[in-house]
């Protein structure tokens, strides 16, 4: 599993975004653009097929905000390969590397 | 940021949430709370940051909503992950149950693969034959152009060169036409000895129709069909090989054929053959040479319908609308030409057909092989009902913990889901062993096969057939186990769970069940018995009817003398007349003739004849079979003559004409009158043959086979009608077969470069004409066996099961003082109805089930009425005989025993 040939171009874009740092799935729609029906069974697969761990962040955080704890995913070793041997095959995901988080802004003023 | 009053405040708004509380509902029940939890948490977390930014607003909340929605999407993608699960559980459970009772997943296996098996050696059977196309360039378009005059009963003619050309230039239906006659050559070559090899002559278009490039060399041009420029052949690769040790500098070498040289060409691809080997009309031929047609014959329309006219329809013309336009143009035959109607305009049905290639080449085997397909799918029902039965039982014994199951939360569907998946393993496992089996018996059929089914060099087992038999499979795991889980589920908890240990009741409609898939197995089986036991009758029939002649000591041997050599057929006549003298001059041989057709070789010549002084009949065409033959054919044959006299040597050339006429056609023609002395001719009163006198009427004897009924026949003298090919038959004192190399001897020594060819006795040439039926017969044979035998361990086990289940009650019964016999008579009974309501439903299903095979049968209909009652006898006999036993046993049964068991 994970060889870096049966990635999609939406997997290898997740990957990218994960390898940048945003590891929560809303976080990874912000900065990708893609929508949460595919981005979520992306990560399912990844996970399944070994590129992506998933992990429950601490109680104590999730306690402070009031809300329930957020999972959050990581690469893993092959992870990183199937990226690597994914940017060759998707040259423009190099060219397009994720800016700065579109995230919500302070509201102005 | 208050929790509570946030709540409150938000309550109506937050349609997310709910949304992913909904749609949980259909993740995997395993994965629900952490989806879940992933979810609200993202959206909370958003939720809580846009609140905090202020910006939780018209605008963003859609968007919220946009991604929550998106989470459907993922909890279907997630479904398979549930059935995974539960499908593994099932599987996992089930091969347990399976490994715990070995017994009857034995028998199961055992009776699906026998299923399975007959199954899918018929289907590839029907894939090979039916299913596959001929391996030629898109062979599906191909069709042969025929020509027919339907009332004289003159079909699937080939084209006269006129006809041929008036093909290619008038109808437009054709993207490619091409052209070819079957000829044979005898090969001669220094060194080798002289042999008869089967060619053709085709028109140059032949091979880009086909598709067939040369291995080496080329294939023709088209301006090689011109005369002067046609001495070029192209070989076989088989030929090449034989002959040439696969020569590569092949090219340019000559070959003499029938004295005359010809320079090689080409060398076709080992495996491109043509006339297909099935092609019922001619062999596959080994030399190809061009076609000539004389320009002067063309024009006057003159010639044999001899050429095999094959076409590619245009892509955008169907087969209906090709068969419109190509009877239009035989209409037009008919206004503008002669010969096509009658000397008085009588219409003789002058029609052109278009038949696929691929159905000329599988012919009549269609039928056969739509029958056995019946017939092994009758076979795999009584097997799936075999197999349920035995699930049935299982399903009893097995109530509790399907009660159990129930009980502690299982739904229905989930129990039945799991007796699915066990029946479904059960027919998968009993695929594969079937596929085995299959592999097996095609490889067996193939080499029984008496040369009657087409195409058996070509069956396999190929994805498609894999495809079939994993259909099948799962087909059968579903019907087989579909009644027993849907019965199993139903238990009764509160009854089932309270009983203790020992015997479970079951429920009427249980019992109900069983009975009614016995009746089935027994009715299916009938079925089958009447439809092998039809063929059997008729087989029979067939070894019985008296051929009118007597086949012992005969050997037969056929000779081909090449026209280009005996151009003369005087000289034919001569060669003969010298070989029969040589001949009965042998050593050992009683007596000797020739003809020019082998008896019942279905090679028989219909063709139009006139009766002298009787007036053409437009509706009623004199057709006859006609054929030449030598004095002492009859005595070799011992065909007796009823009637006048045998052809003899002062009937010869030059003398007034005779002919002699078997029993039909004297019947036929002269009912009530004395045929000798009439005179009659070949094709119309006014063709150019002269009028023969009747000189003896013979015995009818069945030239096209055994089970068709005679027709009108006429022999003609060879001396006065010589033909080039002739069948010899010398009747001996000995052994026919030790005789053949002095044949060989005498041929060679009038002509050395003469091959004799197809070297039998008549008794093995009367056996092969019936050796299609028996090959029918015995694969039918087989696959009834097959379900007499499930149906009779159906009856058996049911019958076992019910004494089982009666135990008390006879014990009760021989207690109060039962004979043993009044035991036995009410366990046989039971059995006995049984059998007679399958037999029954079976007689009904025969009735329908049989007109399909009417073509198959000889001598007797579809309902035979003594087969239906031999095998209904049959059937009941041994069903009643697979009762005996189990209803033994309850006899046996020790009072005491039997009424404290609980």
């Amino acid at each position: 599993m994970g060889s870096a040939g049966y990635l999609s171009f939406s997997a290898a874009v997740i990957l990218q975004a994960l390898d940048h740092g945003y590891r929560y799935g809303f976080d990874i729609m912000d900065i990708t653009g893609l929508p949460s029906g595919t981005v979520y069974p992306a990560l399912r697969r990844l996970e399944e097929s070994g590129l992506v761990v998933s992990k429950w962040e601490k109680h104590s955080i999730a306690q402070a905000a009031q809300r329930p704890p957020r999972k959050y995913y990581e690469l893993t070793r092959e992870g990183r390969e199937a990226l690597a041997e994914a940017i060759k095959r998707y040259r423009p995901l190099e060219q397009n590397k994720p800016q700065p988080a579109r995230r919500p802004k302070p509201a102005r003023g | 940021m208050q929790p509570d009053s946030d709540h409150n405040r938000e309550r109506p708004l937050r349609l997310w949430l709910s949304l992913i509380r909904f749609i949980g509902l259909i993740v995997p029940r395993r994965l629900r709370a952490d989806w879940r939890q992933e979810w609200e948490a993202e959206l909370r977390w958003r939720e809580a940051q846009l609140a905090e930014w202020g910006r939780l607003d018209w605008r963003s909340k859609p968007d919220l909503l946009r991604r929550s929605l998106g989470s459907l999407r993922d909890a279907l993608l997630l479904q398979p992950r549930r059935l995974e699960d539960e499908m593994f559980q099932d599987v996992r459970f089930g091969m347990r149950m399976l490994r715990r009772h070995p017994g009857l997943a034995a028998v199961a296996v055992i009776a699906i693969a026998l299923g399975i098996g007959a199954n899918t050696a018929v289907f590839s059977v029907v894939n090979a034959v039916l299913l596959r196309p001929l391996a030629y360039r898109d062979a599906d378009g191909l069709v042969m152009v025929w020509g027919n005059f339907l009332k004289l009963g003159l079909e699937r003619l080939g084209a006269k060169a006129a006809e041929y050309a008036d093909y290619r230039h008038q109808s437009h239906v054709f993207a490619e036409l091409a052209a070819f006659n079957m000829a044979s050559f005898s090969l001669t070559e220094s060194g080798y000895a002289p042999e008869r090899i089967s060619g053709a002559r085709v028109t140059a278009s032949l091979f880009p129709l086909l598709g067939a490039q040369a291995a080496a060399g080329r294939t023709f041009a088209p301006d090689e069909n011109e005369a002067g420029r046609d001495k070029v052949v192209i070989i076989s690769h088989g030929l090449w090989q034989r002959r040439f040790g696969a020569d590569l500098n092949i090219a340019g070498k000559t070959l003499v054929l029938d004295g005359q040289s010809y320079a090689v060409a080409g060398v076709l691809p080992a495996d491109f053959q043509f006339p297909h080997r099935s092609f019922p009309f001619a062999e596959p031929a080994e030399v190809f040479v061009p076609i000539v047609f004389d320009a002067a014959q063309v024009a006057k329309r003159e010639g044999q319908w001899e050429n095999f006219v094959i076409g590619r329809l245009n892509r955008n013309v169907t087969l209906q609308q090709a068969r419109a336009q190509m009877n239009a143009l035989a209409g037009t035959f008919e206004q503008q030409y002669r010969g096509y109607r009658g000397p008085n305009g009588e219409d003789g049905g002058w029609r052109i057909t278009l038949e696929p290639l691929q159905s000329v080449v599988t012919g009549s085997s269609r039928t056969a092989l739509f029958v056995l397909m019946g017939i092994v799918s009758l076979v795999l029902l009584i097997a799936c009902a075999s197999v349920a039965n035995l699930l049935l039982a299982r399903a009893a014994a097995r109530q509790k913990e399907i009660a159990v199951r129930l009980a502690m939360g299982a739904t229905r569907r989930r129990i039945i889901r799991q007796l699915l998946t066990e029946s479904s393993l059960l027919a998968l496992s009993g695929g594969a062993l079937g596929l085995l089996l299959a592999d097996r018996g095609t490889a067996l059929l193939v080499r029984l096969n008496p040369g009657s089914l087409p195409r058996a060099d070509e069956i396999s087992i190929d994805g498609r057939v894999l495809i079939f038999t994993v259909a099948a499979s799962v087909l059968t795991g579903l019907l087989s186990g579909l009644a027993p889980a849907l019965a199993a589920s139903r238990a009764d908890l509160n009854r089932t769970l309270k009983e203790s240990g020992a015997p479970l009741l079951t429920g009427w409609r249980r019992i109900q069940l069983r009975h009614l898939l016995v009746t089935g197995e027994i009715a299916l089986a009938l079925m089958v018995l009447v439809c092998a036991g039809l063929m059997l009758n008729s087989f029979l029939r067939l070894t019985r009817v008296n051929p009118g002649l007597d086949a012992q000591q005969v050997l037969t041997a056929e000779i081909s003398l090449p026209a280009a050599k005996y151009a003369d057929r005087a000289q034919a006549a001569a060669f003969y007349e010298q070989l029969l003298a040589k001949i009965t001059t042998l050593p050992g041989v009683q007596s000797a003739g020739l003809s020019s057709i082998t008896p019942l070789s279905g090679a028989a010549i219909d063709d139009p004849f006139s009766i002298e002084g009787r007036p053409l009949d437009p509706n009623h065409f004199t057709v006859a079979g006609h054929q030449t033959i030598s004095p002492g054919f009859f005595r070799t044959l011992g065909i007796s003559i009823l009637q006048g006299r045998d052809f003899t040597a002062s009937d010869a050339a030059g003398v007034p004409p005779v002919a002699i006429i078997n029993e039909a056609m004297a019947r036929t023609y002269w009912p009530n009158q004395n045929p000798l002395g009439q005179r009659l001719k070949l094709g119309a009163p006014r063709a150019p043959a002269n009028w023969a006198a009747i000189v003896g009427v013979v015995r009818d004897i069945p030239h096209r086979g055994l089970d068709s009924a005679p027709k009108p026949d006429w022999y003609l003298p060879h001396a006065q009608s010589p033909a080039r090919t002739m069948t010899l038959f010398v009747r001996t004192a000995a052994d026919p077969a030790a005789l053949s190399a002095a044949i060989r001897r005498e041929v060679q020594a009038i002509d050395a470069a003469q091959p004799v060819t197809g070297i039998s006795t008549l008794s093995q040439v009367i056996d092969s004409s019936v050796a299609p039926r028996r090959f029918q017969l015995l694969l039918l044979g087989v696959f009834a066996a097959v379900a007499l035998l499930l149906s009779t361990t159906g009856i058996y086990g049911v019958m076992s099961y019910l004494v089982a289940q009666r135990t008390r009650e006879v014990g009760l019964r021989l207690a109060l003082g039962a004979q043993t016999r009044d035991v036995l008579k009410l366990m046989l009974r039971q059995g006995l109805t049984l059998a007679l309501a399958g037999a029954a439903l079976g007689l009904i299903g025969s009735i329908a089930v049989t007109r399909v095979m009417k073509s198959l049968l000889y001598g007797i209909s579809a309902t035979d009425p003594a087969t239906f009652a031999v095998v209904t006898l049959l059937l009941v006999g041994v069903a009643l005989a697979a009762c005996w036993i189990p209803a033994r046993r309850a006899t046996r049964v020790d009072p005491v025993t039997a009424l404290r068991y609980e």
